[in-house]
């Protein structure tokens, strides 16, 4: 081809680009002053919205149509999804009375049933889980086979959305999910699931044993906090079973677990637990024996602060014996300024420079 | 060469083009990848309640700290902002880095503090720590204050580091302000960890700058006062809204900017903390957090969040600016060259293949590029060389893609986060979109452009540590080990260039092979080049280090820095001058040595014209060639590779270069072959050196003859008796008068393609029909490969001096065709198209007073010039303009006519060329080539159709002047000029293989000759011819190097191949060149012979001319005034 001849096409293909390029600035302009426009408006539904829903709290319900301020709005789907969106965020503040009420404008403003649909599959679930018990009236088999289906879902903003719907609705009961978990449960998961459950119930037993001994090491992890949160001393044993488990992380959290359900065999099992613990779990022994208190210690953190070669250990083992009273032992190291415990001691004893 | 620099042109605009499309797909993709993250992140948080975290026992610990150096005016307030922060398992460590203010005092006064004894558990190295503080009043118990020696802001960090006690660092700068969240929200990324461990997460900064600022908390967002602000402004939301957003979706961020950002304390301290030697300690940290986790081959990934969670002041004066910017380049260039071991390393995945390239092309390179854009841009503008047209499209592509980026970015952000919702503000940061690229993008490129200028010359860690150390050296060291540690110093700065020089030859070579691919593609054994080409100039530049390093070691050790900008230039200029020398190549087939220094300016100026060679692209070309090489070298001069043995085990393997002659590998090459797999720098260098030792000689001969110690026995060595044969008589009937004489000396006119027995074929068909009529010497030398040493071969038979008899000035005198008739009544004329002062023609026609001369500007409009390529000059006018020149002279009394054409020399463009290629196809139809021959002729179609068009010319003129009435008392001798380089040679001796045609209506009988004659065997034999026949007086002692046209036996034949490179011989049967000695066979083909004896005898008489032409070198007489005067009074 002649050179010139594919200069000028190559010209002309940049104008063409250019010429698009131009358009889509004029289009994104166009689209930003519109996105403008509607934030705008969405403000001032806002505060409409807060208005009405202050109003229902305080002087109870009353229906949306009665409102001509509001009246005009509520045909656009925008202005409805916000209303939702601003309801679930209230569900928060308030419980009791003032919740029934604002059930009541939920279901007026729900009325078709299509509102919520327009949520994202994920922030439905949510809003479900979140505020359906508070605001809706629907009964729990006409949702909860939907979101067991989700339970499968591949997308993690789905299944997990799903697990905490399915808690919220059903309690303890709703972690039978933990049966088949094979994805790993993160932390804010599992405090979203642990604040959302209000009482283990009796019969349980065997499903968290059989938790326990799930191969999913975040399952395990999430049922010592069960145990720990809600002081199931019977599974003591089983928790102390644990402290060989392969997963560091777990065995942090057995010697948190069977401090919080201490009982006469604790320390001496955790003081014969640090010999042989790697340097996490050994902080954690340390922490326990903070909390403790338990006098039976002291010999055992005298000989880590003196002795123990990580310096970390050192510092908490002298923190525990400040704790236990031990002023005067660690007064007594101090004196010789020249060793690192007594830098260490001078640390814990916050003195004065 | 015209195309080459047109490529390379286009190559360089092509370059620019590709680079600008592709950083417009690159934002293309990021501003639709960070769109999708920041909707996923959108929906995902919607409802999420962070108090969840607050009171929340399993919640991560957190120590943040914040370094302060001189902020006494404002630390009391930040702190107090940052004691707010809404976080329960939080520690606020401040960090004085050893301010020059009253900072600490400031902080213990506010905040009740008391100096305590503090154990630091953590074990990076810092500066030493003054005093840790904490404060008496319980409310501010989560505040930690450490004074510390100042030790830059890394150093400050990694004291925070080693105090803290948390599970996370969240590390800010302390002037930041904040959102009372802001912990909450990073903390929820570190907590959503699963299968890949969280090592980093960083939030949106924006601008606190004319924001309303009350107790520490943003109450009023607005935009910058400042245009510089606003564009900042822009330029985060630009960087944290979409860059940071899309990286981070896409698992490849490895910035998290040093104003906030938390990290996982765990790997921070596996990887030993901040390092405190870089100024860009916040990327670099990361890098190194990446690198460990890919390494020890953990899950593991970098997020951003888009929350604007941090408020920060940023320089609304351009000082600063520019120095912030200096600091951020220098900071990227530190850490990609810390960790380039990452680059392109697949072990590394995302961070080695993708994010480190990017960073390395775009963020590194971008502002380098750009910047060498405006400067090509100048170069071409000055030039005259740009297209506007293109450059107007790109220009306005590139904006307005740049403008659209931003006005998305803008949206994106509206929609997602909604800071600036004021109309004022969004009409001005649309209005920022517009300027920006004209405003504040250009300098922002030119402060990161300072930035990289500043890396290189301030060299951390490389060029200034190795000289501090050597002058500490210095002083404890003897003379000895002072010059041992020099000799390494120079070594060790050496090891960069040299090795980075042997790979830019190998690159050149490369070039140099696809260039000889493209244009010159009828060789011969292509195959073969380029093998034969790397190991030549692999030979030639390993010889090179080797010479360059001792004068670089000698000139070091005098001046280092001199030494290294010598080293540079030395180098820089070896490369450009390959590229020339083999675009030069490519255009003449012949190897440039010395003879460049042989022709004047304006004649030089005249070659490059008309070549087209001479014109702002290629001078443009050289220029950024020249710029580019001498920016690389300058950059490699910076860097020292601290071990020397590569170094001197590279040098050791040089020297072999000296002993190995990879040339001597292969012997089956065609001489084309031979010559363009010749090293050009080599040659042109050692030819250049040679003439210069020649020089010496010359002066030496010169002084000792002075001296009487040596002499010639003859001051006129070239002088003799006349007593030439009259050979040609026998064959001419006799006229009443003096028959005319008609002189044409064909431009590029060789036996390869004007015969039947030529190599490629007769393409002079016309030609071909005179040779059955007339005396043929089939096997004519040439004396020369140029043009220079025709006139005074062929019309005087004058040997060449230095370089070439046209060249010596005053012209010595002499005899010649022109003189000696002109003295018997002869009217003499001298024809030629183009500028008869090339060469220096014109002083030696014009020393034959009353020669009549038509040149150039003697051609009115009514003639044709012969076509030029673009942007180069005509040579001058078409052999048929020659022609009719030279028949319009007429004259009853005897005549001789010389003509030189020009129509078949380089470039070999015609008028009518569509014309004269059918005669060239049809032609070749005729002929009935096959194979090798076909294709030589095709691959030669365009010179070949030049020739053609001669050809025709010459009937045309054989014809008209066959109407004429002096036609019958006329004799007509043609012959070429030489064979043309561009058609590639089958052996040395082709290149001087010419016809030799005498014709005349005179002729009794036509015949053909075989043996060998020259150039200089012609004007004995005519002036005999003369002499004998009718009755002309010629001179009684000439100085033909020829003994006439009727074989002999002792003729010897020396042959200039270029002006000044007298290399070759002829004697007899055999052929000596450059040291070789070749048999001619009888159809003038040549092999080459080992045979001492005849070597040796041809070399005596080729020492014998040398010797001979010396001592006319030095006196530049030929003959004793008196034989000239005697002869011309």
């Amino acid at each position: 081809m002649d050179s010139s001849l594919s200069l000028h096409h190559l010209i002309i293909a940049l104008f063409l680009v250019l010429l698009l390029v131009l358009v889509l600035i004029a289009g994104v302009i166009t689209f930003s002053y519109l996105k403008y426009k509607s934030i705008l408006d969405r403000k001032t539904w806002m505060q409409l919205i807060e208005g009405k829903i202050i109003q229902t709290v305080v002087e109870g319900y009353q229906p949306l149509t009665t409102d001509s301020s509001l009246t005009v709005h509520l045909q656009n789907a925008s202005f409805r999804l916000l209303f939702i969106e601003a309801l679930i965020a209230s569900t928060k503040q308030f419980s009791g009375a003032a919740l029934k009420e604002l059930a009541k404008l939920f279901k007026e403003l729900d009325a078709q049933g299509d509102t919520f649909q327009k949520l994202s599959k994920g922030n439905r679930i949510q809003f479900i889980s979140d505020s359906i018990q508070g605001l809706a009236d629907l009964s729990n088999t006409q949702i909860l086979p939907e979101i067991e289906h989700y339970l499968n879902d591949p997308n993690p903003a789905i299944y997990l959305e799903a697990q905490y719907a399915m808690v919220q609705f059903k309690g303890f009961d709703g972690l039978s999910f933990l049966n088949q978990l094979t994805h790993l449960l993160s932390d804010w998961q599992q405090m979203r699931l642990l604040s959302s459950i209000k009482h283990v119930p009796p019969a349980s037993t065997n499903m968290i044993y059989e938790w326990l001994r799930s191969e999913n090491p975040t399952t395990v992890i999430f049922t010592i906090r069960l145990i720990r949160k809600f002081q199931l001393l019977e599974f003591y044993s089983a928790i102390e079973a644990l402290q060989r488990h392969p997963v560091l992380k777990v065995r942090v959290q057995v010697v948190k677990a069977l401090q919080a359900l201490e009982n006469e065999h604790t320390i001496p099992t955790l003081i014969q637990l640090f010999q042989t613990e790697e340097v996490p779990v050994q902080k954690e022994i340390l922490k326990a024996l903070k909390i403790s208190k338990n006098k039976m210690s002291i010999s055992f953190l005298k000989e880590q602060l003196i002795g123990n070669p990580s310096t970390a250990l050192q510092v908490i083992a002298a923190e525990v014996l400040l704790e236990l009273g031990e002023t005067e032992f660690l007064a007594s190291l101090r004196r010789d300024t020249s060793t690192t415990v007594a830098t260490i001691v001078k640390h814990v004893l916050q003195d004065k420079v | 060469m015209i195309e080459f620099a047109k490529a390379v042109y286009e190559i360089v605009v092509w370059f620019f083009l590709l680079y600008s499309l592709a950083i417009l797909g690159i934002y293309a993709w990021i501003a639709f990848y960070a769109y999708g993250a920041l909707n996923k992140y959108r929906r995902k948080n919607l409802f999420t309640d962070y108090n969840l975290i607050v009171t929340n026992p399993n919640a991560p610990s957190f120590s943040l700290v914040a370094p302060a150096y001189n902020e006494g005016l404002t630390i009391v307030e930040n702190v107090r902002s940052l004691l707010s922060l809404y976080y329960q398992n939080l520690e606020i460590i401040i960090v004085n880095d050893g301010s020059k203010d009253d900072s600490i005092q400031r902080l213990i006064d506010a905040y009740q503090l008391e100096a305590t004894t503090f154990y630091v558990q953590g074990k990076i190295p810092t500066k030493a720590i003054k005093a840790v503080y904490r404060s008496k009043n319980p409310a501010f118990k989560k505040l930690l204050v450490v004074d510390k020696e100042n030790g830059g802001k890394a150093d400050a960090l990694n004291v925070g580091i080693n105090v803290s006690t948390g599970d996370y660092l969240v590390c800010i700068d302390v002037d930041c302000i904040l959102e009372q969240d802001a912990i909450l929200k990073l903390a929820k990324p570190f907590l959503e960890e699963t299968d890949k461990r969280i090592i980093a997460c960083g939030g949106v900064i924006r601008l606190a700058n004319n924001c309303e600022i009350t107790d520490g908390k943003i109450t009023e967002v607005r935009l910058p006062e400042s245009w510089l602000g606003r564009c900042q402004a822009l330029e985060y939301i630009r960087a944290f809204v979409l860059g940071r957003m899309a990286w981070s979706r896409a698992s490849g961020l490895i910035l998290i900017s040093g104003a906030f950002g938390a990290f996982d304390k765990e790997i921070v301290l596996a990887c030993g903390g901040y390092d405190s030697k870089t100024v860009g300690e916040d990327m670099e940290l990361v890098v190194r957090m990446r690198r460990y986790m890919e390494e020890q081959k953990l899950p593991y990934d970098v997020v951003n969040i888009p929350d604007p969670l941090c408020w920060t002041e940023v320089p609304e004066s351009k000082e600063i600016l520019r120095k912030q910017r200096n600091r951020w380049m220098r900071g990227t260039i530190e850490t990609l060259w810390k960790h380039r071991k990452m680059m392109f390393n697949p072990a590394y995945g995302k961070l080695g293949m993708v994010s480190l390239p990017y960073w390395f092309f775009f963020e590194f390179l971008g502002p380098i590029i750009e910047y060498v854009g405006y400067l090509v841009f100048t170069l071409f503008f000055i030039l005259g060389i740009i297209n506007w047209q293109f450059f107007f499209t790109l220009f306005a592509l590139v904006v307005a893609s740049g403008i659209l980026y931003s006005v998305f970015a803008v949206l994106v952000d509206l929609m997602s986060h909604q800071v600036y919702t004021k109309k004022v503000d969004l009409s001005k940061l649309l209005t920022a979109a517009v300027i920006e690229p004209f405003y504040f993008h250009p300098f922002i490129v030119k402060s990161s452009v300072n930035g990289v200028r500043d890396y290189f010359r301030n060299q951390h860690g490389w060029g200034e540590m190795t000289r501090q150390g050597f002058a500490k050296r210095d002083k404890e060291h003897s003379p000895w080990k002072h010059l041992y540690t020099r000799v390494i110093g120079a070594l060790q700065l050496y090891s960069w260039p040299a090795a980075s020089f042997i790979l830019l030859t190998l690159f050149t070579t490369l070039a140099e092979n696809k260039w000889y691919n493209y244009r010159l593609n009828d060789l011969a054994e292509q195959s073969m080049i380029l093998p034969h080409l790397i190991s030549n100039n692999l030979d030639f530049a390993l010889q090179a280090i080797v010479i360059v390093f001792i004068g670089f070691l000698v000139v070091y050790l005098i001046n280092p820095i001199r030494a290294r900008r010598l080293l540079v230039v030395t180098f820089s200029l070896l490369i450009v001058l390959h590229f020339l020398l083999f675009l030069y190549f490519a255009e003449s087939r012949n190897l440039l040595g010395s003879d460049a220094f042989i022709y004047g300016y304006d004649e030089l100026v005249h070659i490059l014209k008309t070549s087209g060679m001479l014109n702002s692209t290629n001078i443009a070309f050289c220029i950024l060639l020249l710029s580019l090489t001498i920016t690389l070298f300058s950059l490699l001069n910076r860097f020292v590779v601290t071990l020397t043995w590569p170094i001197v085990t590279l040098l050791g393997l040089s020297g072999l270069a000296f002993i190995i002659q990879p040339d001597k590998w292969f012997t089956t090459k065609t001489e084309a072959v031979k010559n363009t797999v010749t090293p050009k720098s080599s040659y042109f260098l050692a030819s250049n050196f040679d003439h210069w030792l020649e020089g010496q000689e010359h002066y030496l001969a010169h002084f000792t003859e002075k001296t009487g110690q040596t002499h010639l026995d003859n001051a006129y060595p070239f002088m003799f008796e006349e007593s030439t044969p009259d050979f040609l008589g026998s064959y001419f009937e006799k006229s009443a008068t003096p028959p005319h004489l008609v002189v044409l000396v064909v431009e590029g006119l060789g036996h390869a393609y004007s015969s039947p027995n030529g190599y490629i074929g007769n393409f002079t068909p016309f030609l071909d029909s005179l040779t059955s009529k007339s005396l043929y010497w089939e096997n004519t030398l040439s004396t020369s490969g140029r043009t220079f040493a025709a006139l005074p071969s062929i019309l005087g038979s004058l040997p060449f001096g230095e370089s070439g008899f046209l060249s010596i000035q005053p012209v010595p005198n002499h005899f010649n065709l022109l003189n000696v008739l002109q003295k018997n009544g002869f009217k003499a004329h001298f024809y030629y198209g183009g500028h008869a002062n090339f060469d220096n023609m014109l002083p030696f026609i014009a020393y034959n007073q009353g020669v009549s001369i038509t040149e150039y500007q003697d051609y009115d409009d009514t003639f044709r010039k012969l076509p030029a390529n673009s942007g180069s000059e005509s040579w001058g006018y078409e052999d048929q303009a020659l022609f009719k020149k030279m028949l319009s002279d007429y004259s009853d009394t005897p005549v001789i006519k010389v003509g030189l054409t020009l129509s078949t020399h380089n470039p070999f463009l015609i008028n009518h060329q569509a014309y004269y290629e059918r005669l060239f196809t049809q032609h070749v139809a005729r002929l009935g080539l096959k194979g090798e021959q076909k294709k030589w002729a095709l691959d030669n179609q365009k010179a070949l159709t030049a020739v053609i068009n001669f050809d025709e010319s010459l009937r045309l003129f054989m014809d008209e002047y066959a109407q004429r009435n002096d036609y019958q008392n006329t004799i007509f001798v043609i012959t070429g000029d030489h064979a043309m380089p561009e058609i590639a040679f089958q052996n040395k001796i082709d290149r001087y293989h010419v016809p030799l045609i005498i014709y005349s209506p005179l002729l009794k009988k036509s015949k053909a000759f075989k043996h060998v004659v020259s150039h200089f065997d012609i004007t004995p034999s005519l002036l005999a011819f003369y002499r004998e026949n009718y009755q002309i007086k010629t001179p009684t002692h000439v100085t033909w190097l020829g003994q006439g046209l009727a074989q002999t036996t002792t003729s010897g034949y020396p042959l200039m191949q270029s002006k000044n490179q007298l290399h070759d011989y002829v004697y007899r049967t055999y052929h000596l060149a450059e040291g070789n000695l070749y048999e001619l066979s009888p159809k003038l083909g040549e092999e080459l012979i080992e045979n001492d004896g005849i070597k040796n005898r041809v070399n005596q008489q080729f020492t014998r001319f040398k010797e001979m032409n010396k001592s006319f070198i030095s006196t530049q007489k030929l003959l004793p005034d008196s034989v000239y005067n005697t002869f011309m009074r």
